[in-house]
């Protein structure tokens, strides 16, 4: 019986007008999508090749360790593709200094803002907004214009539970919406697969994961309409009900909870902190100068009286100690400016941390928020990403301090020794090009198992939402008055 | 004649729940949109101006102007907050050296990426995506909606001409959607001017235009439906193809135009762009290193005689040292003034092409209309640039006067000369005072060049409205009402 | 238009003028006082207050059409609903073959076929299709194509329109699909809802023949109808209903002498509009 009408539902909306020009359109989107994704990822891809390659020629022509920087590049994570999440946003190379904090700059949308005035477009989007305006579109007169046009009538005449005739409508639309949309999906994994995007295991489960979350999302759409239609007598009603819904759920909810939550926690702009940063430094700078000259009035008092002779004995004998007193200085300066950064960053990233938890849960009670969020954390281009590459970037930050401080013997030539007033040597140090095959390499970080970790309860989020649709729309059904 | 039926129109979209609901939602979003505008605006300012003033309060205790980089950021604007266009997309922090490159950076969605999650709720996405979508809601059954239920039939058996029934129809639909919407922003301006929002005459004069732009937008909106209503004979049909037709033109077209001229017009990268300058930097510096070596060779032949020798020296070197650095530095900035047009032009010509494609949406339109006129299109981050290069040089003018014509060259020179007896030579020296800064200001470009610019995708948007009440005209005129 | 026999057509000339009752396959003889439509004392009370049907008690037997004469609001459709169990009697009970609709609603189900007023099948469904639903859905194991062809033949749908989508159907041709779906359900019982309301001559006539038939296979049959003709031409037994009261109830043998129209409009008389209205 269930099969039956699983089955009338199954062809009504095949059959049905809108059934044809809907799917033309998703299929189409879906296509698209994620050939605009593709494009972009390899146009990023050679993007940050060609900027590494740059940084490699500069880095052969660099003659001095003293001004050695070097450059962290973002890579493109091939799941971007289908869920561009903040890759657009955020920077897209960190410079790597011993002064300077290294934090992600120069975002794809600030160097080529006119992407900026329309956005991109990625598969998530497609399913968050349209996906779920045409799940809408085929249930919000599930039941009531079955009522209408009188045809349930003529079913509940005969010996079918009311349940099944919910359930059916649940399966059957979408089986009939589902298998369907199955084949661009295909083809858009096929083509991801020619363009030779390299996607490895993790990316594969995580792909599926996502496909899995997009099916949840517009699971709870269908149920959401199949409710709403049950409830409500008219398909008129019901539709503005849906759309009404589905402005807020989609469009604004999310952007709501994120105003409020930067109205209620406000995290001070990176410029306030670079300010705070650079103060502190500039007075602890002025600091260990007076200091080292206050030292070397006291080391060249103590060696007054003495003649040429004795003073550059005394110096020899004395070198090894001065030389170690001043790193001493200077290391303790270092370890102080890092304690004050990382304190303050440390501050920072609360706030936002914060902030993001206070924008997230406000914006999930929409299941459009949840999946973009799920979406996003599994394609690793959520906010996360950020944080993780400017972690990668400080660790790589220090790796690279390391290198050029073993590599340069130390000191890294800051401090130009007059000794004896002749000058000796050619003006700031030697100009041959450095020998930089050791340079550490920078690992891009990934954390494939943080991101699924996160799945389950984001996907038991949707499917709560989706059972309570569905139980809504049960026991809507059940007592709807059928006459 | 006429009037009854505008009257008819009204009553009928303006009693229906229908009306209730999406009004209701749509003012709490207007109103909603200006409030946290209004808020965010303040909180921005404060943050803002906490920064400039502590910029100027880590100067407190430097001794020299030399040793001072000023950071200058874009002001939030007040519209900005309610067309945030690209504004919060731009770098909006520019630390200004004496000489080079000014790189903007720090955009906001960059700072905060949780903020470009969902990005924002402003006015041009109320109106481009919510309240298109409304007007669609409303018109997309106003003529085939009256067929089904027979009105029409009925309406048509008197003696009313068509003409006169489909303008009745268009004036009623156009009045009843767009005249309440002045209830929620008229309450929105007020919440501006309750929260203190600086707004200039020219900033009221640029929002008003920009709800104008709106109206124009959800008109033309409307006039499509009224359009596609008159073409086909059934409602639910009427929808799906305006919904389509809705997509295509908010989500899909003016994506994908940009995306098309990206492809069709190559922009040389930042990265291009900078490493060209870097090699030139280094391949200059190396020359000058060479210079500086030779001239010091001859000139420090040995140890200095006496201090006043010594201070000669140093005099002769450091006037030496800046004429090289002042040839080199301007032969960069020509370079990269050279390299900045060319990579401007480009991207000029790659915004005609997307835009001029993107315009057939009339959500494009809209939107660019209305980021024009708020100042918060494509122009922003090239007028900030521009006004931090002026500000470069004025800074750049202020710290010569400060320190007496010193090298600028963003390296300085403190040669210790140890002298003999161990007493090291104290400089005396004062503490700068932040205060004497110039300070920078935004400006943001006139009323009347906003105007000129937006000229055209308003008059668009009026061109929208009068081919779709044309085509809606006609379709009627012709339409089968059987 | 094929219809089985010479008599037939015989009756289909006669449209017009008042066709008599024996023209009409013979009614079969009161046999078996077994009731399988049964109501007892039924009564149901809206939410808002309104009687509709006030302790209705009534009786089909296997092989006999019950026609519920009435107005609107007279209770005929509120008495469908309960057997349908679309609704809960507030006191009383319709029985199906003995089971109470509200007690065992599914089991009373199978046992009953309906046709409502404005006949509803899925306009993007051809025919066949809608048939091969409902059968199904009846409890039927899907028939092939050529069984269900030969039902719309019998009911008298055009074969060329047995693959036709429903959209442009007209009432009669819905009309027919819904009586082959209610024969294919070979259930004992079936309900009709104004089945005659909006048929043109012709196609009453026809669906009139066909009824007739299905009573002599020994259905039970009950149907609400405003058509005073038409009742009397094939109704063993005629209830009058105002206001969810039965008021007048006659056998067949009964009206041969009796003025049906006169009764109809003596029991319709009084306040009754107004009722209409509010139902």
């Amino acid at each position: 019986m269930l099969r039956v009408l699983i089955e009338k539902e199954w062809k009504a909306v095949l059959l049905s007008p809108k059934f044809a020009l809907t799917f033309a359109v998703a299929a189409a989107l879906i296509l698209l999508a994620v050939g605009i994704g593709i494009r972009e990822y390899w146009a990023f891809e050679s993007q940050q090749a060609a900027a590494q390659h740059l940084l490699a020629e500069e880095h052969l022509e660099q003659t001095s360790w003293s001004d050695l920087g070097s450059q962290v590049f973002r890579r493109a994570d091939p799941l971007q593709i289908f869920v561009g999440g903040v890759h657009n946003d955020i920077g897209r190379l960190a410079r790597i200094s011993p002064r300077q904090a290294a934090l992600l700059e120069q975002s794809i949308y600030s160097d080529d803002s006119i992407l900026a005035v329309f956005r991109t477009f990625d598969l998530s989007l497609v399913v968050q907004a349209v996906l779920s305006l045409f799940a809408i579109l085929f249930t919000y007169d599930a039941v009531n214009g079955e009522r209408e046009a009188g045809t349930l009538r003529l079913i509940l005449s005969n010996a079918v539970p009311r349940a099944h005739f919910v359930l059916a409508k649940f399966v059957g639309t979408g089986l009939a919406l589902a298998v369907p949309l199955l084949l661009p999906v295909l083809l858009a994994l096929l083509a991801v697969v020619l363009a030779e995007v390299p996607l490895d295991g993790s990316h594969w489960l995580r792909l599926m994961l996502f496909l899995l979350a997009s099916g949840l999302y517009l699971t709870v759409f269908m149920a959401f309409g199949i409710a709403v239609s049950a409830i409500t007598r008219r398909p008129s009603t019901s539709f503005l009900i849906l759309l009404v819904s589905w402005v807020l759920l989609v469009l604004v909810i999310p952007r709501v909870g994120l105003l409020v939550a930067v109205h209620r926690v406000p995290v001070p702009t990176v410029a306030e902190i670079e300010s705070q940063k650079a103060g502190f430094e500039t007075r602890l700078r002025a600091n260990y100068r007076r200091n080292l000259e206050d030292t070397w009035v006291v080391r060249q008092r103590a060696m007054a009286g003495l003649d040429a002779v004795d003073r550059v004995a005394y110096e020899d004998a004395n070198l090894w100690r001065w030389l170690e007193e001043d790193d001493a200085a200077r290391m303790q300066l270092e370890t102080e400016l890092e304690r004050h950064t990382s304190r303050l960053d440390e501050t920072l990233r609360h706030r936002k941390a914060e902030q993001e938890r206070l924008a997230f849960s406000l914006s999930r009670i929409s299941p459009a928020s949840a999946y973009r969020l799920l979406a996003m954390r599994l394609a690793g281009t959520g906010v996360a990403l950020k944080t993780r590459y400017e972690a990668a970037a400080r660790g790589y930050q220090h790796t690279f301090a390391r290198y050029v401080e073993e590599s340069s013997g130390g000191g890294a030539g800051m401090m130009v020794r007059r000794r004896g007033g002749g000058h000796t040597g050619s003006f700031m140090g030697a100009r041959e090009p450095l020998d930089l095959s050791a340079m550490p390499s920078f690992q891009a970080p990934r954390e494939d198992a943080a991101m699924i970790a996160a799945v389950p309860r984001e996907l038991g989020l949707l499917a709560i939402e989706a059972l309570a649709c569905f139980a809504m729309a049960f026991v809507g059904f059940l007592r709807a008055d059928v006459r | 004649m006429f009037g009854l039926i505008v009257r008819k129109e009204l009553r009928e979209i303006l009693g229906t729940p229908r009306f209730a609901a999406t009004f209701g939602v749509v003012s709490l979003l207007i109103v909603l949109a200006f409030y946290l505008g209004a808020r965010n605006y303040g909180h921005a300012r404060t943050q803002h101006e906490a920064a400039v003033a502590e910029n100027l309060r880590q100067m407190e205790g430097l001794t020299d102007w030399l040793q001072v980089k000023p950071s200058i950021s874009l002001p939030p604007q007040p519209l900005a907050s309610l067309v945030s266009g690209i504004s919060n997309d731009v770098g909006r922090n520019v630390t200004v050296m004496g000489l080079g490159t000014l790189r903007a950076s720090q955009s906001r969605y960059n700072e905060d990426p949780v903020l470009a999650v969902f990005r924002f709720m402003d006015l041009d996405f109320i109106f481009r995506v919510v309240l298109s979508l409304f007007a669609i809601l409303f018109a997309y059954d106003l003529v085939s909606g009256e067929k089904e239920r027979g009105t029409l039939r009925l309406a048509l058996s008197n003696a009313v001409p068509r003409s006169t029934w489909i303008l009745g129809k268009l004036s009623g639909a156009v009045g009843a959607l767009t005249l309440p919407l002045l209830v929620p922003l008229a309450i929105g301006g007020l919440l501006l001017v309750v929260n203190r929002v600086p707004m200039q005459s020219g900033d009221w004069l640029r929002l008003g235009l920009v709800v104008l732009a709106g109206l124009l937008y959800v008109a033309a909106n409307l006039g499509v439906s009224v359009m596609v209503s008159a073409l086909t004979h059934r409602s639910s049909t009427s929808f799906l193809v305006l919904l389509v037709l809705w997509i295509l033109a908010v989500l899909v077209l003016p994506r994908s135009a940009v995306l098309l001229a990206a492809r069709s017009v190559a922009v040389p990268t930042v990265d291009e762009g900078l490493s060209q300058l870097g090699r030139l930097r280094t391949q200059l510096w190396a020359e000058d290193r060479q210079a500086i070596d030779t001239f010091l060779q001859e000139s420090m032949s040995g140890e200095p005689e006496s201090p006043e020798a010594a201070a000669s020296i140093v005099g002769r070197f450091n006037q030496f040292f800046q004429q090289r650095s002042e040839a080199r530095s301007q032969a960069l900035e020509a370079f990269e003034a050279r390299l900045t047009e060319q990579r401007a032009n480009r991207q000029m010509a790659q915004e005609r092409w997307a835009f001029s494609l993107a315009r057939l949406s009339p959500a494009a339109a809209f939107s660019i209309a209305a980021t024009g006129l708020a100042g918060t299109a494509l122009d922003l981050p090239r007028q900030f640039i521009d006004q931090a290069r002026a500000y470069q040089e004025v800074f750049e003018r202020f710290q010569k006067e400060k320190t007496g014509g010193r090298s600028s060259g963003g390296i300085q020179f403190a040669i210790r000369v140890a002298s003999v007896d161990g007493e090291a030579p104290k400089e005396e020296a004062v503490a700068i005072d932040p205060q004497e800064l110039p300070a920078f200001e935004f400006r943001a470009p006139s009323v009347a060049a906003v105007l000129h610019r937006t000229a055209f995708d308003l008059a668009l948007l009026m061109l929208f409205n009068v081919l779709f009440f044309a085509g809606a005209f006609v379709a009627f005129l012709r339409y089968d009402v059987r | 238009m094929q219809l089985d026999n010479a008599s037939d057509r015989d009756n289909a000339s006669e449209l017009g003028s008042v066709p008599d009752l024996g023209s009409v396959p013979g009614p079969g003889p009161a046999t078996n006082p077994e009731p399988l439509l049964q109501t007892i004392e039924l009564t149901k009370r809206y939410e808002d207050g309104v009687l509709a049907l006030d302790r209705l008690s009534l009786e089909v037997a296997p092989g006999q059409i019950y026609a519920m004469l009435g107005g609107n609001g007279a209770g005929k459709t509120t008495t469908l609903n309960l057997f349908l169990g679309f609704i809960e009697p507030t006191s009383g009970e319709a029985l199906i073959d003995g089971i109470a609709t509200h007690v065992d609603p599914l089991r009373a189900k199978e046992r009953i076929a309906y046709v409502s007023e404005n006949v509803a099948l899925y306009p993007q469904f051809t025919a066949l299709q809608n048939l091969d639903f409902f059968v199904r859905l009846g409890g039927r194991k899907s028939l092939d194509r050529e069984q269900l062809s030969t039902a719309l033949d019998r009911v008298g749908l055009q074969r060329e329109a047995h693959n036709k989508r429903l959209k442009g159907f007209s009432k009669g041709m819905r009309q027919k699909c819904a009586l082959a779906i209610a024969i294919l359900k070979d259930a004992p019982a079936i309900l009709l809802d104004e089945p005659t309301s909006g048929l043109d001559p012709k196609a009453g006539m026809e669906f009139t023949h066909l009824l007739g038939e299905l009573r002599d296979e020994g259905k039970a049959i009950l149907m609400s109808t405003h058509d005073i003709f038409r009742a009397k031409q094939i109704a063993n037994r005629v209830g009058i209903m105002d206001r969810g009261r039965l008021v007048a109830e006659r056998e067949r043998h009964e009206l041969a002498g009796e003025d049906l129209e006169a009764l109809y409009v003596r029991y319709m008389a009084g306040p009754s509009e107004e009722v209409a209205c509010l139902a």
